[in-house]
C-alpha cells in the first residue's frame, strides 16, 4: 500500500477508517448518521459520503503494483456523472468541492510529514487551453463553474494514479508523485496519468459539456521530474525548485491536445510509453546553458 | 395581480422586520407573554432568512419532537441536529451556565454538511439562533452576570456575522433592549369573543418602520400580517363563478364565509352590517359584490340601493364587468343614475326621481315586487345611514321602513342586507330586528369582519382580484 492511501486507509473496510488526522477529524453522530467532523472546514461528512469519496479518489487498491490498470471505463462514468451534478448547479457561485478539500489535506498533510527534505518527484502541470476565449460565449458563472469542475476532474485522476495535487494555478492544475518506490515510478505514473487525462477530457467533460450546451474544452499537459525541496512558508507547504517552472515552461511546446515532457521523464518511463512520443525541439536551460530534450506525444 | 399585491402588503409588518435583518444588524429581542406568538414569528422569519442563515433552535422547554409537531412548515430549514432542547430532565442540563456554553458553542461551532463530496460547496451559512425563554436563564444568574453574558453573546454573534434573537416573556424595560439592535413587542387584546393580536416594531436599528402596530394572525401555526385593504382591481377581467345556494341558505358568493355560516345566509334573513366610521368604504367590493353577483348569476335577482352621495358608477364598475349583458337586464337594479340620459342608460338603473323619502321607497318595492317575480331569491342590499343623511326630516317613515321591508323580505324568502353606522338611529333598529349582525372595524389599519350576533367568526378582509373578478380574501384572527 502506498503512503498516499494510508493516510486514509487501514485497510479496505471505510468503517474502520482511518488513520485520519484525529486533530481535524472527529467522528461523530449527527442526526442519526455517523461520520466525521471535519473541524477545520467546520464540515460533517457522514461515512456513507465518506466512503463515496474514498471509491473515486483512490480507486486503485491493488498495492501489488505500482502502475496499476485503472478501470478507466468506470472512472469516465463516474466522471461524467460528477460533471453532469455540478453543470445542474450553474449560477451558485460556491467554493471547491469538499473533494478538492480533502485532497488538499491529503497533499498538505503529505508535505508537512516531510518538511524541510529534498525529494525528487515528477511534476505534472495540466493548463485549460483557450479559457480567455472561452469568456466571450460564457457568462462568469458558467465559466467559473466550468473552470471548477475541469481542476475537480483532473486532481481526481492525480489522486487516482497516487500523486497529489499541489495546488490550482488559475485554470491550471499542478500535481506531484512521490517517488514510490522510486523515480521511475513517479514517472510512470505521472505520464500514465497525463493520457488518463487526455481521456477524461475526450470522454467525460467533452460529452457532457457538448450534452449542455458548453463548447469543448482542450488543455495541454507537461510532465518533469527533479528534486524538489519542501518547505513551509508560513503556514502552508510548498515545493520549491526550478523542475515547476521547467514543467510549465516545456509546455509551451504543446499543441491543444498534447502532452510534452523532459528529457528526464522520458529516461524513467517504460518502452511501451516511451513509443508514444517523439523528441522535438531541445529547450535551452536557462539554470546550466544546456540543451533539454523535449518529447511530444501524437495528437 | 391583485393577490400578489394583497400579499405583499401582508408581509409589510414583516418586511420591515426582514430588512432590518438584511442590512446588517445582529440581535432582536422579542418580547410577549406567554401565547402571543414569539416563537411563530422567530420561525417566520428564520424562513424568510433560510439562504443566508444556518437557523438553530435552543429552547429549555421544547422539544424537538414538540417544535417539528407545532411548526410541521420548518423541517425543511429547521434540522434536528440544530434544535437543541437544554431540558430540566438532567439536574445538570438544568444549569444555566449549561445553557449558555450551548449558545456559545452553537454560535461559534456552526456545522454544515457535506451532502455530496464532488458539488461545490455551498457558502457557509451563517448562525442564526433562536433563543427561547431567554429570561428563564437569565433570572438564574445575578445582574451583573447576566449583563456580561448578554453582551458576550452579542459580540459573539457579530464576530461570526450571525443573527441572535432572543425570546422573553419579561414585557418590562430590560437592559436588554439597549443592548439589542431591535426590539418588538407582541400583544393580544379581546373583542367579543375574540382574539386580537398586535406586534409592536419599537426599535429597529437603521430601519424606516412603515408600520408601527401590525396586527397579525398565527392561523394556521404561521404568523401572518393583517395589510391595509388593497384597492387593486383585476388587470383582465372574467365572468363571476358562482356558487350554487342551497333550498335553504343564499350563498355569500364566498365559500369560506358560507362555511362559517354554516351553508351561508338562510333564506327570509336579515343581516345588518354596523360599518364604523374610518372603514374604507372600498370593503364593499369584496363582500357585497361577490354577494350581488352570485344572487344574479345563477338567475336570481339583485335590488341594490347605494349610498345618496355615491355616483353609480362606484357601483357598476364592480358588477357590470362580471356578467353578461342579458343577465344584468334580467336580473339586477340599481337605484340611481338620473343624471344619464335615458337612451344611454343602461337597464339595470333605475333613475332616481322622487323627492321624499316615502316616494324613494315606494320605488324601492316597485323595483323589488317587479325584480323578484318569478325568481328563486332576490338581494336587497341598501345603505340606511345614507337614506337618513338625505331625508332627515322623515325619520319614523325611515325606521318604519326597516321593519315593513324585513318583513316582506322573511314572507317571500328572500335575503336583505343593510348598512348603518354608529350613532345613526337606523343601526339600533336594523340590529334589533336582524337575524345576523355584522360588524366591520379598523384594527391599526387592517379591515377585521365581526360576527356579532352570533359570534361566529372574526376576519381580516382584503380585496381578491386573482380569478378577475371581485372577492374577499378571509383571515381567521386567531
Amino acid at each position: 500500500m502506498t503512503e498516499h492511501e494510508d493516510q486514509v486507509h487501514d485497510n479496505n473496510d471505510v468503517e474502520a477508517l482511518p488513520a485520519l488526522d484525529k486533530d481535524r477529524f472527529e467522528e461523530q453522530t449527527i442526526g442519526g448518521e455517523t461520520g466525521y467532523f471535519d473541524k477545520v472546514e467546520k464540515l460533517f461528512i457522514s461515512k456513507r459520503s465518506f466512503r463515496t469519496l474514498m471509491e473515486e479518489l483512490l480507486p486503485s487498491r491493488d498495492s501489488s503494483s505500482s502502475h496499476p490498470e485503472l478501470d478507466l471505463d468506470i472512472i469516465l462514468q463516474k466522471s461524467r456523472s460528477r460533471v453532469s451534478r455540478n453543470l445542474k448547479l450553474v449560477g451558485s457561485l460556491g467554493k471547491d468541492s469538499y473533494s478538492q478539500v480533502f485532497l488538499s489535506y491529503l497533499s498538505r498533510s503529505f508535505l508537512l510529514k516531510n518538511r524541510n527534505r529534498r525529494e525528487t518527484m515528477a511534476i505534472l502541470y495540466v493548463d485549460l487551453v483557450g479559457s480567455t476565449a472561452m469568456t466571450a460565449v460564457l457568462s462568469p458563472d458558467q465559466l467559473v463553474n466550468i473552470v471548477r469542475i475541469f481542476c475537480q476532474e483532473m486532481s481526481i485522476m492525480i489522486s487516482g494514479r497516487r500523486g497529489y495535487v499541489l495546488k490550482y494555478a488559475g485554470d491550471a492544475v499542478i500535481g506531484y508523485f512521490p517517488n514510490d518506490p522510486d523515480t521511475k515510478a513517479a514517472c510512470e505514473s505521472a505520464t500514465r496519468c497525463a493520457f488518463d487525462m487526455k481521456r477524461m477530457i475526450e470522454y467525460s467533460l467533452n460529452v457532457v459539456l457538448l450534452q449542455y450546451g458548453y463548447p469543448k474544452l482542450r488543455t495541454r499537459i507537461a510532465v518533469d521530474v527533479g528534486e524538489n525541496q519542501i518547505l513551509v512558508l508560513g503556514s502552508d507547504p510548498d515545493l520549491l525548485g526550478h523542475v515547476i517552472s521547467r514543467a510549465a515552461k516545456i509546455m509551451g511546446r504543446a499543441r491543444p491536445n498534447q502532452i510534452v515532457i523532459g528529457g528526464n521523464v522520458f529516461k524513467n518511463i517504460g518502452k511501451d510509453l516511451r513509443g508514444r512520443f517523439t523528441e522535438i525541439e531541445k529547450y535551452n536551460l536557462v539554470e546550466t546553458g544546456e540543451s533539454y530534450p523535449v518529447y511530444r506525444s501524437g495528437d | 395581480m391583485c393577490a400578489e399585491a394583497g400579499a405583499r402588503d401582508s408581509s409589510q409588518g414583516l418586511e420591515d422586520l426582514n430588512k432590518f435583518i438584511r442590512i446588517g444588524n445582529r440581535s432582536l429581542l422579542i418580547k410577549g407573554h406567554s401565547g402571543t406568538g414569539k416563537v411563530t414569528l422567530a420561525l417566520e422569519l428564520a424562513s424568510k432568512n433560510m439562504d443566508k442563515f444556518q437557523i438553530i433552535f435552543l429552547s429549555r422547554k421544547t422539544s424537538e419532537h414538540d417544535l417539528y409537531n407545532r411548526f410541521p412548515w420548518i423541517k425543511n430549514f429547521v434540522k434536528p441536529e440544530n434544535i437543541l432542547s437544554v431540558s430540566g430532565i438532567e439536574p445538570l442540563l438544568d444549569d444555566p451556565s449549561f445553557a449558555i456554553s450551548n449558545v456559545i458553542s452553537s454560535i461559534t461551532n456552526l456545522t454544515g454538511k457535506v451532502e455530496d463530496p464532488f458539488v461545490s460547496l455551498s457558502e457557509r451559512r451563517r448562525p442564526f439562533i433562536i433563543l427561547d425563554a431567554w429570561d428563564t436563564i437569565s433570572k438564574e444568574i445575578d445582574v451583573a452576570t447576566r449583563i456580561r453574558t448578554e453582551k458576550l453573546l452579542i459580540s459573539l454573534t457579530d464576530k461570526h456575522v450571525g443573527f441572535l434573537v432572543f425570546l422573553s416573556e419579561d414585557v418590562e424595560t430590560s437592559t436588554m433592549e439597549y443592548l439589542v439592535d431591535g426590539v418588538v413587542l407582541l400583544t393580544q387584546s379581546f373583542y367579543k369573543s375574540y382574539r386580537l393580536r398586535e406586534m409592536q416594531l419599537d426599535k429597529l436599528k437603521g430601519t424606516h418602520i412603515s408600520r408601527a402596530k401590525v396586527p397579525f394572525t398565527l392561523a394556521g401555526g404561521r404568523f401572518r400580517t393583517f395589510s391595509r385593504l388593497s384597492h387593486k382591481i383585476a388587470e383582465s377581467v372574467s365572468k363571476f363563478r358562482p356558487i350554487q345556494h342551497s333550498r335553504t341558505s343564499f350563498s355569500s358568493g364566498n365559500a369560506e364565509l358560507d362555511e362559517k355560516l354554516r351553508g351561508g345566509f338562510k333564506r327570509g334573513s336579515i343581516i345588518s352590517i354596523e360599518m364604523d366610521e374610518e372603514v374604507d368604504r372600498f370593503v364593499f367590493v369584496p363582500i357585497l359584490a361577490p354577494l350581488a353577483l352570485n344572487f344574479i348569476m345563477q338567475g336570481d335577482a339583485s335590488l341594490v340601493i347605494p349610498a345618496a352621495d355615491q355616483h353609480v358608477t362606484s357601483v357598476t364598475r364592480y358588477l357590470a364587468p362580471h356578467a353578461d349583458e342579458k343577465v344584468l337586464k334580467k336580473c339586477l337594479r340599481i337605484l340611481g343614475g338620473s343624471d344619464s340620459p335615458s337612451a344611454d342608460r343602461p337597464a339595470y338603473l333605475v333613475p332616481r326621481t322622487s323627492k321624499t323619502f316615502l316616494e324613494a321607497y315606494e320605488s324601492w318595492k316597485k323595483s323589488y315586487f317587479e325584480l323578484g317575480r318569478e325568481k328563486n331569491g332576490c338581494l336587497i342590499t341598501s345603505d340606511y345611514s345614507f337614506v337618513e343623511l338625505e331625508y332627515q326630516d322623515e325619520m319614523q317613515s325611515i325606521l318604519k321602513s326597516i321593519i315593513e321591508l324585513s318583513r316582506l323580505v322573511r314572507s317571500s324568502n328572500d335575503l336583505l342586507v343593510m348598512v348603518s353606522r354608529p350613532n345613526y338611529k337606523s343601526l339600533e333598529v336594523m340590529k334589533s330586528v336582524s337575524d345576523i349582525h355584522l360588524r366591520i372595524f379598523e384594527y391599526d389599519g387592517a379591515t377585521m369582519l365581526a360576527a356579532i350576533k352570533p359570534q361566529m367568526f372574526l376576519y381580516n378582509v382584503q380585496t381578491d382580484y386573482s380569478q378577475g373578478f371581485p372577492s374577499a380574501a378571509l383571515v381567521d384572527s386567531t
